[in-house]
């Protein structure tokens, strides 16, 4: 391991004209094993150390990124960095970072030490998945298992000193009856005493969707009940609540532009971004800008209540950050911006299977989802593809697998058709949800489906 | 030590830690990026890092591992723990890569200003320049967001094979994102300009003007386009729409890990599983999709793949038939062939995989006036807004946005709202009759594999493309 704070004591110390100076260091060893057809394809292994600069004179903004930094290195990139920033124009969207040092509280089951022998279990464990979701009635099994430990490291010029180590994993299996026959199971976590169990029922519920697709049947554009699954709920559902952040609603890409107090869904949503979470693979004691961060409130009851705020954002609304801050990568260039850390979704009463037995109308049972798109954010019109177990469900029970329909409709009058929230809240995190979501089984009446037929 | 020995001592290594093959890629990064909102800075900066990836294959598997500790101490330490992951991976069927001749030889994007030469002062300059001139346009735009992108990339690679390529890559990318609004009403407008070369590109490519003329026709959609629902008609799409159709139903599925199977996990597989490629017509005679990552200027450009494959264009499908496949090397061995030099590695830090650099359609014998004359009653799409398809690149839903009705050959004053195009890739390719000659080019960034790789890319096409007799779905 670098010496992290010898690092960060050198990049403070040579950005000392900047009025503003965030450093960040991350110093990670990631782990992947990659399979398909039932063989690992290939297992990865990536080492590096990086650090994340972002410096501001009064109003003059920059950013570097260093990789692989040595003391002699992040003294000249800062260096540069700072006459680069000095010969910038003003930035009247940039209003300054928190100034007050904070006490920040103990990190929470961030890191279970259990991670540094993982390695060696991994292969094993996927073996095993495949081996369970091929006893579902598998034929081939795809998916990857990504493990890894961090330790970060925080320094301001405001006297900010933090850090904090971390481990996780991510396990996304797909398993196929046939190439159109397909189910989707999925683990995340941090705790890997708890990883064989919760990777075996991930592969078995792969398997288990995959065998219940077979045969199934061109499904018929219409206005259907629908139930989503936590996976499909995750990226849409989170996707909205994620747009509750004022860098997205200033660029267009927000829904919920002048939606701020009003109800846009019934009594039991409840939304709060919530960073102490012991398996939350987005928690975090303190953000980027060292303030400490705490759960907000974004939908309560159904009503849209709060963004997320940073210190820029706070000053520009007249309130107080909400410890959200996060050097955002705009391509390039980093800024610090309000982001969101874990979705958290309040359970309602029902069992998904009490959810499935109460449907009543004909409605469309969705496993997962890939491919979202918008229209026009701020109107939230949208579509996005099913893929994997799609069910048609008539009184109360699946009666057939559908295959190629796509869910068309709009994001936010969607809130407004929930129609029950499932007790069963877990975390999703894939390569189609990024911030970690914790949702359960949600259903909504009368949501358009459309299809290409010809 | 530097890079590109250390990139030599891996693959001198390599046999002895029990690697039967070794392939070290040394890259040097640079992007600075810059973004403007309404002609505010938003963000400035530049990002630069180098390090060192290495792929092996050892006891029939692959595995790879990246480090920026460029020491022969730690290299050594990540090649012995990348040999027993890959012995531990136990393959029944062991990876074999396809006979490819090694090059030694070096090639590099021809840049005339080189980003470097140019003050930042220039570049938040121009993008300010641009905001302005589309502020200043009659109407109602009050959501601008554009970035820049430059950057500039230094390959180093060398095989066990006695492969070594050197290649620079340098691309000028900007993104657009703009809102014109009118009467209560909004549309979103996202594109994206540039490729390879330098800063050459803010002057010569006419990209105001472009802008200018973008910015203006979506004004006049946001205040006249009318919801119409047209059932089965012809439809005339642009180069705008041809090119992401030429990348999403044709480049995607033609890849050959997708078809057998390897991204199945995550960006899905491909219905040519059930094609044989030179036999199966997919598409009418008038139809022929080629990528070509040969083309100069090009944002998908390279003359070497990541692999050290020499470059050359696809013809993905020939008169209606698939014709050829993006290969690497372990897959082009699979399908008992050649690659087809389709390997990119988007960092050091990932492993190359099959990727498309520059998918269009080829461009006919027509003119645009010429296509729209053949047509009685139907429709100009130009340009599209939301879009998606399916992960075996079989349905796929395009959203047009500047949508023109046409009747007896000549277009109308009739804006359509929002068109929705949803068809199967076949009933897509299967209703083209004729296409228009000229070629214009969109930059895109194209996202594969796990951990995400975003490849720059060009989507093309010649400069209208005719579909006979398909259905359009009217937009919410």
């Amino acid at each position: 391991m670098k010496d992290v704070d010898g690092l960060i004591t050198s990049a403070l110390k040579a950005a000392h004209e900047a009025t503003d100076v965030i450093v960040t260091c991350t110093s990670a060893r990631n782990n992947q094993i990659r399979f398909s057809n039932g063989q690992i394809d290939i297992s990865n292994q990536w080492s590096f150390t990086r650090m994340d600069i972002f410096v501001a004179i009064g109003r003059r903004i920059g950013s570097t990124e260093i990789q692989g930094p040595t003391s002699k290195i992040v003294r000249g990139r800062i260096s540069e960095l700072i006459a680069r920033t000095k010969g910038m124009g003003e930035s009247q969207l940039y209003n300054g970072i928190s100034e007050a040092p904070s006490k920040h509280r103990r990190a929470r089951g961030l890191l279970d030490p259990g991670i540094g022998s993982f390695g060696e279990r991994a292969p094993i464990l996927v073996r095993q998945a495949i081996d369970v979701a091929e006893e579902q009635g598998a034929r081939r099994v795809a998916g990857s298992l990504s493990f890894g430990r961090r330790r970060f490291e925080l320094g301001t010029n405001y006297g900010v000193r933090s850090g904090y180590e971390e481990s996780s994993y991510d396990l996304s299996v797909r398993s196929f009856v046939d190439s159109e026959s397909s189910g989707q199971g999925l683990a995340s976590g941090r705790d890997t005493s708890k990883a064989e169990g919760r990777f075996l029922e991930a592969a078995r519920d792969s398997g288990r969707i995959a065998a219940m697709s077979k045969g199934g049947v061109q499904g018929r554009p219409g206005r259907y009940d629908l139930l989503m699954n936590p996976t499909v709920g995750a990226n849409l559902l989170g996707q909205l609540a994620e747009s509750a952040n004022p860098l997205l609603l200033l660029l267009g890409f927000s829904p919920l532009k002048g939606r701020l107090g009003a109800q846009l869904g019934p009594e039991g949503l409840s939304v709060v971004d919530d960073p102490d979470i012991a398996e939350g693979l987005g928690s975090r004691p303190f953000d980027d800008e060292g303030v400490p961060t705490r759960a907000v409130d974004l939908f309560s009851r159904g009503k849209f209540v709060a963004v997320l705020h940073n210190t820029t954002s706070a000053r520009e609304a007249g309130t107080r950050t909400t410890g959200s801050s996060r050097l955002v990568n705009m391509g390039g260039s980093m800024l610090p911006a309000p982001w969101a850390s874990n979705l958290s979704f309040k359970a309602g009463d029902a069992s998904p299977e009490e959810m499935l037995k109460e449907c009543r109308r004909p409605t469309i049972y969705v496993t997962s989802n890939w491919y979202t798109r918008f229209s026009n954010y701020e109107e939230g019109i949208f579509s996005t593809i099913p893929r994997d177990g799609i069910f048609l469900v008539e009184n109360g029970e699946i009666t057939k697998p559908l295959r190629k329909i796509r869910i068309s409709d709009n994001i936010v009058g969607l809130l407004s058709r929930i129609q029950q929230i499932g007790s069963d809240v877990r975390q999703v995190h894939w390569w189609e949800v990024e911030t970690p979501t914790f949702i359960p089984h949600i259903k909504f009446s009368d949501v358009n489906i459309t299809a290409a037929t010809m | 030590m530097d890079g590109r020995d250390l990139a030599q001592y891996a693959v001198d290594l390599g046999p002895s830690l029990g690697a039967s093959y070794t392939e070290a890629r040394f890259v040097r990064e640079s992007t600075e990026g810059f973004s403007t909102r309404n002609g505010s800075l938003l963000s400035a900066g530049k990002q630069e890092r180098e390090g060192l990836g290495v792929r092996i294959l050892a006891g029939g598997s692959f595995a790879f591992c990246s480090i920026d500790e460029l020491t022969k101490a730690s290299l050594r330490r990540s090649l012995q723990a990348a040999v027993r992951r890959a012995r531990a991976s136990k393959r029944r069927d062991p990876v074999v890569l396809s006979e490819e001749e090694p090059h030694e030889d070096s090639w590099a994007a021809p840049v005339k200003v080189g980003f470097g030469d140019v003050d930042q002062d220039a570049k938040v300059g121009f993008l300010r320049g641009l905001d302005k001139a589309i502020s200043s346009l009659p109407g109602k735009i009050p959501v601008r967001n554009l970035t820049l992108g430059l950057l500039d990339w230094d390959k180093h690679l060398v095989t066990s094979e006695g492969t070594a390529i050197d290649g620079r890559y340098t691309l000028f990318s900007l993104n657009v994102m703009f809102q014109a609004e009118a009467d209560g009403r909004s549309e979103q407008r996202r594109l994206g300009i540039g490729g390879t070369g330098g800063w050459e590109w803010s002057a010569e490519k006419g990209i105001e003007d472009r802008l200018l003329d973008d910015a203006s026709r979506t004004l006049k959609v946001v205040s006249e386009a009318k919801s119409v629902d047209l059932g089965k008609v012809d439809v005339v799409i642009g180069a705008e729409v041809a090119g992401i159709v030429a990348h999403e139903n044709c480049g995607h599925p033609s890849e050959g890990d997708r078809i057998l199977g390897r991204e199945a996990a995550q960006a899905g597989e491909s219905w040519y599983q059930d094609l044989v490629v030179g036999e199966s017509m997919i598409g009418s005679e008038a139809l022929t999709i080629t990528d070509d990552p040969t083309i100069q200027g090009s944002a998908g450009y390279y003359l070497y793949d990541d692999e050290g494959v020499r470059a050359r264009p696809r013809y993905l499908i020939k008169h209606g038939v698939l014709n050829e496949l993006l290969l690497n090397r372990q897959y082009a061995q699979r399908f008992g062939t050649r690659s087809t030099a389709a390997a990119r590695a988007i960092g050091y830090d990932r492993e190359p995989v099959i990727r498309m650099a520059n998918t269009y359609i080829a461009a006919g014998d027509h003119s645009e006036e010429e296509l729209i004359e053949g047509v009685k009653h139907g429709l100009l799409m130009n340009s599209f807004t939301e879009w998606n398809i399916d992960d075996r690149r079989f349905q796929s839903k395009y959203v047009g946005s500047e949508a023109i009705l046409i009747r007896n050959g000549e277009l109308t004053d009739t804006y359509v709202r929002r068109p929705v195009l949803e068809l199967t890739t076949t009933g897509l390719f299967r209703s083209v009759d004729a296409c228009a000659r000229g070629f214009t080019a969109e930059l895109a960034s194209c996202g594969k594999s796990e951990p995400m790789q975003a490849a720059p890319v060009w989507t093309a096409g010649p400069s209208a493309v005719r579909l006979r007799e398909v259905r359009l779905g009217v937009g919410l």
